[in-house]
């Protein structure tokens, strides 16, 4: 039989303390990444909400010591995702992912010219879930191995995961470049690829 | 010449397929130097790394220049939080109320009302004792009742997030059990001295205190749970309060509490404490 797992008490002042300090300092950044998932301000704001009020009232069993701002990410991850699955089910399906993976390995090479414009839009064309992995690493520069312990999947998995999220990314800029007229010509190293 | 360029393609196509882990620094020191090598003699790739790494530079540009939290945000949410209580903790003030309401539950499961000593003598009541009732009802009232809960229920996961594994399993047994009404928080709490797992539901519709239920299970063998079992449903009730509990198998007690009248309360009891029983026995 399993034991249930009772946390002593511990004296909300020095909670309180001890959030102030660990957790706080990483509100605005939550904000802005937040900020970066959301469609709207409104909904944004709601979502830096959301993690922090969740934050709070689990932050008696935050384990000390351990990375306070990788615990928030995860929990923007998973308040994040809640929302997405209420509203897109699927956001690339089984079938796009396949045929994904399968441009992966004859890719056309990445502009050279591309506008931070381009770039923005293409982020925003992207699946929400490529969107948030995507920025959990190039932009937070979190390890692949603190992405899987956020996403809490394996670390074989972030792998997989970031590599069709910048494969879509950059499918996205190669679009946005092309209907600007600026694709770069040049052979793709994999040949001559459609 | 045809060889010649496959044995280039396949390189390349090895290079690419790890150009993103190299960039972002993943790589052993042995592949890095493999793409590095690489990299020296082939114009094409250095031009994707390069391609690539624009790419990563203007991902980090955009989301730098994502708009700073408005002014006054920061503060909305830090008073929100002041407002909520965490779980797992207990403020001074509660713990010297529930040192008394517990002392008050004690000697009501010892001593009977009349001084006589009962539970362990008397045949099962035909109702809750008055001692049960008010451990459940200064549980809604410190708890449920005197903080802000959404008027909608929060994502599964996120109700869940922080609890015990066998807690959680009870919480989503417990969750589809109320129709009508939604769940808002599920928590461990102590504001009548002993911890009890909370979980408090309200009714859809409604935004003010009277619209919540609590759902609340003491530990086995706690000292609210130290009288008779309880045969079956029991109902009573407290201050306006309707209560009704059981004994789980495992020694515990749950109890719920509403703003409701008997039979309403007593209707809410029936679909979810039983389930509750059974999940903490098959736990």
């Amino acid at each position: 039989m399993s034991l249930v797992r009772f946390r002593p008490a511990v004296p909300a002042d020095r909670l309180r303390e001890d959030f102030d300090r660990e957790a706080w300092p990483h509100f605005r950044e939550i904000c802005r990444s937040a900020r970066g998932l959301a469609r709207s301000r409104g909904e944004a704001e709601d979502l830096a909400q959301e993690v922090f009020l969740q934050a709070w009232k689990s932050f008696a069993r935050f384990e000390r010591g351990t990375n306070c701002r990788a615990w928030l990410y995860r929990i923007l991850w998973n308040v994040h995702h809640q929302k997405l699955r209420k509203k897109v089910p699927v956001p690339l399906g089984a079938e796009g992912e396949a045929r994904l993976a399968e441009t992966l390995a004859a890719e056309p090479p990445t502009p050279t010219e591309i506008k931070d414009g381009e770039v923005a839009a293409a982020l925003d064309a992207v699946s929400p879930e490529h969107r948030q992995i995507l920025l959990l690493s190039d932009v937070e520069e979190f390890t692949y191995k603190e992405i899987a312990g956020i996403l809490r999947v394996p670390i074989g998995t972030v792998m997989s995961r970031l590599s069709r999220a910048r494969a879509a990314l950059r499918e996205k800029v190669r679009g946005t470049s092309a209907a600007a007229g600026i694709l770069a010509g040049g052979r793709a190293a994999q040949g001559e690829t459609p | 010449m045809t060889a010649a360029l496959n044995v280039r393609d396949y390189a390349c196509g090895r290079v690419r397929r790890r150009l993103d882990s190299y960039l972002a620094g993943e790589l052993s020191v042995d592949l890095s130097h493999e793409i590095l090598e690489h990299l020296d003699r082939c114009p094409e790739c250095r031009a994707e790394v390069k391609a690539r790494e624009n790419l990563r530079a203007a991902v980090r540009r955009i989301a730098a220049a994502m708009p700073e939290p408005r002014d006054g945000f920061e503060a909305e949410v830090r008073a929100r939080i002041a407002r909520t209580p965490p779980r797992g903790t207990v403020s001074v003030l509660l713990l010297a109320a529930s040192v008394l309401v517990a002392a008050g539950v004690a000697s009501w499961l010892v001593v009977g009302r009349d001084g006589r000593q009962s539970p362990e003598t008397t045949a099962s009541a035909p109702s809750l004792q008055a001692a049960t009732a008010d451990f459940a009802v200064v549980n809604h009232e410190i708890c449920a009742l005197r903080h802000t809960w959404p008027e909608t229920a929060p994502p599964e996961e996120v109700l869940a997030s922080g609890l015990d594994p066998k807690l959680e399993r009870v919480l989503r047994e417990a969750i589809p059990r109320l129709p009508g009404y939604v769940p808002v928080t599920a928590h461990e709490c102590a504001p009548a001295g002993e911890t009890v797992f909370h979980i408090v539901f309200r009714r859809v519709g409604t935004a003010g205190p009277g619209g919540l239920v609590s759902v609340l299970s003491t530990r086995p063998g706690s000292k609210a749970a130290s009288g008779p079992a309880l045969a079956g449903l029991v109902s009573g009730g407290r201050r306006g309060l309707a209560v009704v509990g059981t004994s789980a198998p495992d020694g515990r007690l749950l109890l719920l509490v509403s703003g409701g009248n008997e039979d309403e309360t007593m209707a809410l009891g029936r679909a979810v404490l039983p389930a509750l029983a059974t999940a903490f026995a098959g736990s």
